[in-house]
């Protein structure tokens, strides 16, 4: 996907151009490792290709204390 | 009044963190996010000190009379705050503790000290940090360290409890978490409410549900992962349809096809 809803992207995420090229490659070695049989690999991809590709915390200006 | 540490990442520190995004998962990486974490929260006038990094001891050790060679050498050097040898066996299992309680600490900071300033970067270095220590860490605590992997998962669960992250997400991170303890069912679960609480537009929502699709077929649910790909090429947007057609591909092969990738 190429577009992030809300366009409100925090300043420490990558921008969303990056993120498209990163997760598709991602996703494409999780194929691979899928049908390699190596399942830890597998899901470290896509866990690191959601992480990547999610939406970042919004600043909320909400103390913790 | 609990203490208060203030995060105000600098961009050197926004970089580190886009750095680490791009990154492997390794052991050095587990290394950096801890690093990272640490330097977006501590301050000159607060800082974070764990047992292990007292430089001296108020106390020295007591040296037992009938003490053999190589425990007198290790008491005296540990007494004179030279550094010590460790047997290699305890040395390992020393270092894999003390990394899971650092992350332990860092994953559930919220719950025992105050927190201002940009606590949305905190939050998205704590899920680096949980998603890193999940593949990088876990594996070898359940190995040889029993008691500091239930530690950590713990911590890693409460940290998704208390953590503050969008619905979606901490969903994602409990299906994470379910799967590293071997709950596959109830791991898809999670990642299927996950997928159902992220819009289609998302960067996310492909991955999540490539994810769901490759632990339908890696649990022999061909009928389900089927039904699953054919759903998925009806609701998805326009850019992904191409992708999703290769999982449609993949799921209707021949098995043996299928493993020829």
């Amino acid at each position: 996907m190429s577009s992030n809803i809300g366009g409100d992207d925090p300043d420490h995420d990558l921008s969303p151009d990056e993120k498209d090229l990163l997760e598709r490659e991602l996703r494409a070695l999780a194929r691979k490792a899928l049908f390699e049989g190596d399942v830890r690999e597998r899901r470290k991809l896509l866990d690191r290709a959601t992480e990547i590709s999610r939406q970042k915390s919004a600043k909320s200006h909400q103390d913790t204390d | 009044m609990r203490p208060v540490f203030e995060v105000f990442p600098t961009s050197a520190m926004r970089e580190k963190y886009r750095a680490l995004l791009r990154g492997e998962w390794t052991d050095p990486s587990l290394q950096a996010v801890l690093a990272l974490v640490r330097e977006a929260i501590e301050r000159k006038n607060r800082t974070l000190v764990f047992s292990w990094e007292q430089s001296r001891r108020q106390r020295t050790y007591p040296i037992p009379p009938a003490a053999e060679d190589y425990l007198v050498d290790f008491l005296e050097r540990a007494n004179t705050g030279l550094a010590v040898e460790m047997p290699e066996r305890v040395a390992e299992r020393t270092e894999l503790e003390r990394l899971a309680y650092q992350v332990a600490v860092f994953a559930t900071f919220q719950s025992r000290l105050g927190v201002r300033g940009d606590v949305a970067f905190l939050r998205d270095l704590q899920s680096l940090l949980l998603l890193v220590s999940v593949h990088v860490l876990l594996p070898k605590l359940v190995k040889n360290v029993r008691h500091a992997h239930d530690l950590l998962w713990n911590a890693l669960a409460a940290h998704v409890q208390l953590g503050g992250h969008v619905p979606a997400h901490s969903l994602y991170l409990w299906s994470v978490l379910l799967d590293a303890v071997g709950d596959r069912g109830r791991a898809r679960d999670m990642l299927l409410a996950s997928i159902h609480d992220t819009n289609p537009r998302e960067h996310d929502f492909l991955t999540k549900a490539q994810a769901y699709w490759s632990a339908l077929i890696e649990e022999g649910r061909l009928p389900e992962a089927k039904g699953f790909v054919l759903d998925l090429y009806r609701h998805a947007p326009e850019a992904d349809l191409a992708e999703i057609q290769q999982l449609i591909d993949l799921t209707f092969a021949p098995r043996r096809a299928r493993q020829a990738g």
